[in-house]
């Protein structure tokens, strides 16, 4: 049977589902951000290490005859540029899969709330009739004293 | 005033508290049964949401 502690929980369950499910995707986001600034990271590296070469031939020196690690840094910054442009993606799949579960959480959490705002209202509107019945009773008793005792005034000037 | 006017002036005041006095009860008793009808409707209202609840089971 439903009680109130029932519905508190179940908000209190569908708001948790709802934040794991968001901290999963930032924590997503913010791993595949890593991932970028790292391979951005190593084809600055690589860049770097070309340029000086290029720019810092040993003297005497033509660029055709540069040393073998010349070649052995423009296959680093090309490998590193591979890398960057194949980074996966974002994992569209799982994030789409956490952004369904945090949207179906907010939905739970909207339906729980305006359950529980029912419930509320119920008992409220019960207890507001109830303590309405009991005031008018009240009422009702004093306006029925005033009254009779009107009627024995009038009868008791009547007797005179 | 005489005799006969007074007494027919004491009888209606008498029978003035009296219609006043019925009329009072029967203004309470359509006030209570309002009142009652309320409490009756809230209760309905309560018991239906209760039903929905356990009939549902989740929410």
């Amino acid at each position: 049977m439903g009680t109130v502690e029932d519905l508190e929980a179940a908000v209190a369950e569908a708001e948790e589902i709802q934040r794991r499910a968001l901290a999963a995707m930032a924590a997503l986001d913010a791993e595949q951000e890593a991932e970028r600034h790292q391979a951005e990271a190593r084809v600055r590296a690589a860049r770097q290490r070309v340029r000086s070469l290029v720019t810092a031939p040993p003297p005497g020196e033509r660029e055709a005859e540069l040393p073998p690690e010349h070649a052995e840094a423009r296959a680093e910054l090309d490998a590193a540029e591979h890398a960057l442009a194949n980074l996966p993606g974002v994992q569209y799949a799982a994030r789409a899969d956490l952004a369904q579960v945090a949207r179906d959480a907010g939905a739970a959490v909207s339906q729980a709330r305006s359950r529980l705002a029912g419930y509320h209202a119920s008992v409220e509107a019960v207890r507001r009739a109830e303590l309405d019945l009991a005031e008018l009773q009240l009422r009702h008793q004093t306006e029925l004293a005033a009254a009779r005792e009107r009627l024995r005034s009038v009868l008791a000037g009547t007797e005179e | 005033m005489s005799t006969v006017a007074e007494l027919a002036r004491a009888t209606e005041e008498v029978l003035s508290a009296q219609r006043e006095l019925a009329a009072l009860v029967r203004r309470h008793r359509a006030e209570r049964q309002a009142a009652e009808r309320r409490l009756r409707r809230a209760k309905r209202a309560w018991l239906s949401w209760r039903a929905d609840r356990t009939e549902g089971g989740t929410l």
